[in-house]
């Protein structure tokens, strides 16, 4: 009779071992998947495309002297490139002193020697599938004594010189004058010229600034 | 007739002693001062405030020079870590100026050399720092006299002396770099010039300062 109750008693709890032991199994199955759920499955939501503005294109000079900042940018919208020129101290806050459009085929830029001497100009160079031109401002944004806004050195000098080609405006020869690099249409002679931005005239010099 | 033969012999020989001895002056003589003050005097610190200067003949406004902040040539902590030794080029065919330290660019930049005078080729070592100087030279229409030039590094080798007065340094009268614009010198943006002077050396204790190599490109 004995045997039969020891019998029975490890059958029960054989049987309450096993079926916790399958409660536990279940339900530790079933957080798995449900975790494993949650990461993997990406959500059913169509993106909406952000249109975020192109970052503008930045060209920086600074003066000779380090005192000032040229900064030129660009931002492209639908072929068109819209340029702004800023100039900018340690004392002063950035100021826009010219803003131009232009189309794919042309642009502005800054060359290296963009700024006179004394800080009081700086030029441009226009570089177009014809022929380059170079723009001159005050660095203050102030107005020419004409009313521009800024001296085109090509404008003028076919107006001037008419039978030479500028090849390039390579720099400032000193606080006014601008180093013009041209050749003769007629023998293909090189001819370095001064521009003076005072009197807006040009002088023809013996030295060429290869 | 021992006599005889022995007399031309002696007269080669006592003109090629003469010859040896005097070609090194002539040669020296040779090469155009840049500089005139620094071909009397050696080279000094000098600064003046509101000073005219002139450049071809015309007026130039100097710009002062402040040295309230620290003028301390002396290397700055944390720079020192060379990979190699530290070597200027200047190439005369494409005006610009190349500063390496081993085989690492530390800085390159358009220059200006020389137009009214030779810029001298070959291998130099600096020789000098001088922070501001005052240069004088040329003649006539391109005579100048220009105080204040700043960050000056002289250089010289066994051809060309320091007495003649190259170096390269800062330009306040001129903006046409990357093109030939001097009269022997190695013109400089002053705002590079600022970090290149602080970058190279000048000699100390035994060592030699920064080199220097000065070339033009071959035509093809």
């Amino acid at each position: 009779m004995k045997t039969i109750r020891y019998g029975l008693e490890i059958f029960f709890f054989i049987t309450l071992a096993t079926a916790t032991l399958l409660f536990v199994m279940v339900r530790n199955y079933s957080y798995k998947n449900k975790a494993i759920f949650s990461v993997s499955i990406p959500p059913e939501v169509t993106p909406i495309p952000v249109l975020t503005p192109a970052e503008p294109h930045i060209s920086i000079m600074d003066s000779p002297d380090g005192s000032k900042t040229l900064t030129l940018e660009n931002n492209d919208n639908k072929g068109i490139s819209e340029y702004s020129l800023f100039v900018s101290s340690e004392q002063e806050t950035k100021q826009k002193i010219f803003g131009k459009s232009e189309e794919a085929s042309q642009s502005l830029e800054i060359p290296f020697n963009t700024w006179s001497p004394d800080n009081i100009y700086v030029f441009l160079k226009e570089k177009t599938s014809a022929q380059d031109n170079y723009l001159v401002f005050k660095s203050s944004g102030a107005l020419f004594a004409d009313g521009m806004q800024y001296v085109s050195i090509q404008e003028l000098f076919k107006k001037k010189v008419p039978n030479y080609i500028i090849m390039d405006v390579t720099g400032w020869a000193d606080n006014t004058l601008l180093i013009i690099n041209a050749e003769s249409q007629d023998d293909n002679g090189k001819v370095s010229f001064w521009f003076d931005i005072v009197n807006q005239s040009f002088m023809r010099l013996g030295t060429y600034f290869k | 007739m021992y006599f005889s033969l022995l007399r031309p012999a002696l007269g080669v020989i006592a003109v090629f002693i003469l010859v040896s001895v005097l070609y090194p002056f002539v040669k020296g003589n040779n090469i155009r001062c840049a500089n005139t003050i620094s071909c009397k005097e050696t080279p000094k610190f000098e600064v003046e405030t509101n000073a005219i200067g002139v450049f071809n003949n015309k007026p130039v406004h100097v710009p002062n020079i402040s040295l309230s902040r620290n003028e301390n040539t002396s290397p700055v902590l944390g720079t020192e870590t060379s990979n190699g030794e530290k070597h200027i080029f200047v190439n005369l065919t494409s005006q610009t100026l190349s500063a390496y330290e081993g085989t690492v660019l530390f800085m390159k930049t358009p220059v200006s050399t020389g137009l009214w005078g030779k810029t001298p080729l070959g291998d130099f070592t600096i020789w000098t720092k001088i922070r501001a100087t005052r240069m004088t030279g040329g003649s006539g229409v391109d005579y100048y006299d220009l105080p204040n030039v700043p960050y000056v590094m002289f250089f010289s080798n066994s051809d060309v002396p320091g007495s003649a007065g190259f170096s390269i340094h800062g330009t306040y009268w001129h903006n046409n770099f990357g093109h030939a614009m001097s009269h022997g010198c190695v013109n400089m943006k002053t705002t590079d010039v600022a970090k290149l002077y602080e970058w190279a050396e000048a000699p100390n204790n035994g060592k030699k300062g920064t080199a220097v190599t000065i070339y033009e490109e071959l035509p093809r």
